[in-house]
């Protein structure tokens, strides 16, 4: 699922990115100029690679955080404390994600996570959460 | 935290005193927030630190109000000795000291 998603963004940024040199070509430097008077943001030269690059760079960085985490819910819950794990790796909405992955922005993408020691303790709407 | 993308809704916020709650940005940015303070993690062996403490600090508080239950028909008092890390209990002349031991 992961490997679907970056060929499809990558269509995408390259598509971008290919449009970009083309209006740049057929254009003129003027058309770009006065473009880039007004937002420079948005005629900036698309990335194509570092959206991908930090992503896949964010995926193994939460398996390698959520494995950490998994290992003391184990330890403890092979001591017979119950501990429970909430783990969210992307807090944005899927239209969020696709936009934060296809526009020429620096927002990044983030998540949370909870441990609950003793889940005694947990409130159990937040018990099923965590089950789920 | 105001600097995140994220804003964190329903259920993230610590509800108890046993919880221990992490954001996370792209590509690798950690932060760990704690009852007093939010600290910045950046190594791997940094959070399993951290993680081996907070157990620790967990697991002592545990063994204080299970003693602090069983004493509690001879006035016993436990408490948690934060600066040798040891659970402390007393009770009719007895001093009783817990230690964790990391099997690694």
């Amino acid at each position: 699922m992961f490997c679907n998603l970056i060929i499809a963004v990558l269509r995408v940024l390259l598509v971008r990115g290919h449009g970009y040199e083309k209006e740049k070509r057929l254009g003129g430097s003027e058309t770009l100029r006065v473009n880039l008077q007004k937002s420079p943001a948005a005629t900036r030269q698309p990335h194509i690679l570092q959206k991908i690059t930090d992503f896949t760079q964010y995926h193994v960085f939460c398996r390698r955080l959520k494995e950490d985490l998994d290992k003391t819910v184990k330890t403890l819950s092979e001591v017979g404390i119950k501990t429970l794990l909430r783990f969210n790796p992307a807090g944005e909405s899927s239209h969020q994600i696709v936009k934060l992955l296809t526009e020429n922005s620096d927002r990044r993408l983030g998540g949370d996570a909870s441990l609950y020691m003793d889940e005694r303790y947990v409130e159990p709407t937040l018990r099923t959460r965590c089950r789920g | 935290m105001s600097n995140l993308p994220f804003e964190h809704g329903v259920g993230a916020k610590p509800t108890n005193r046993y919880s221990l709650r992490f954001t996370f940005e792209s590509p690798s940015t950690l932060a760990a927030h704690l009852t007093n303070t939010t600290l910045s993690i950046s190594s791997i062996p940094q959070l399993c630190q951290l993680l081996l403490d907070e157990t620790e600090r967990f697991l002592l508080g545990r063994i204080c109000e299970v003693g602090h239950e069983l004493c509690e028909p001879v006035n016993g008092a436990w408490f948690l000795d934060q600066l040798t890390s040891r659970s402390v209990g007393r009770w009719e002349g007895n001093v009783l000291y817990v230690e964790l031991l990391s099997s690694g």
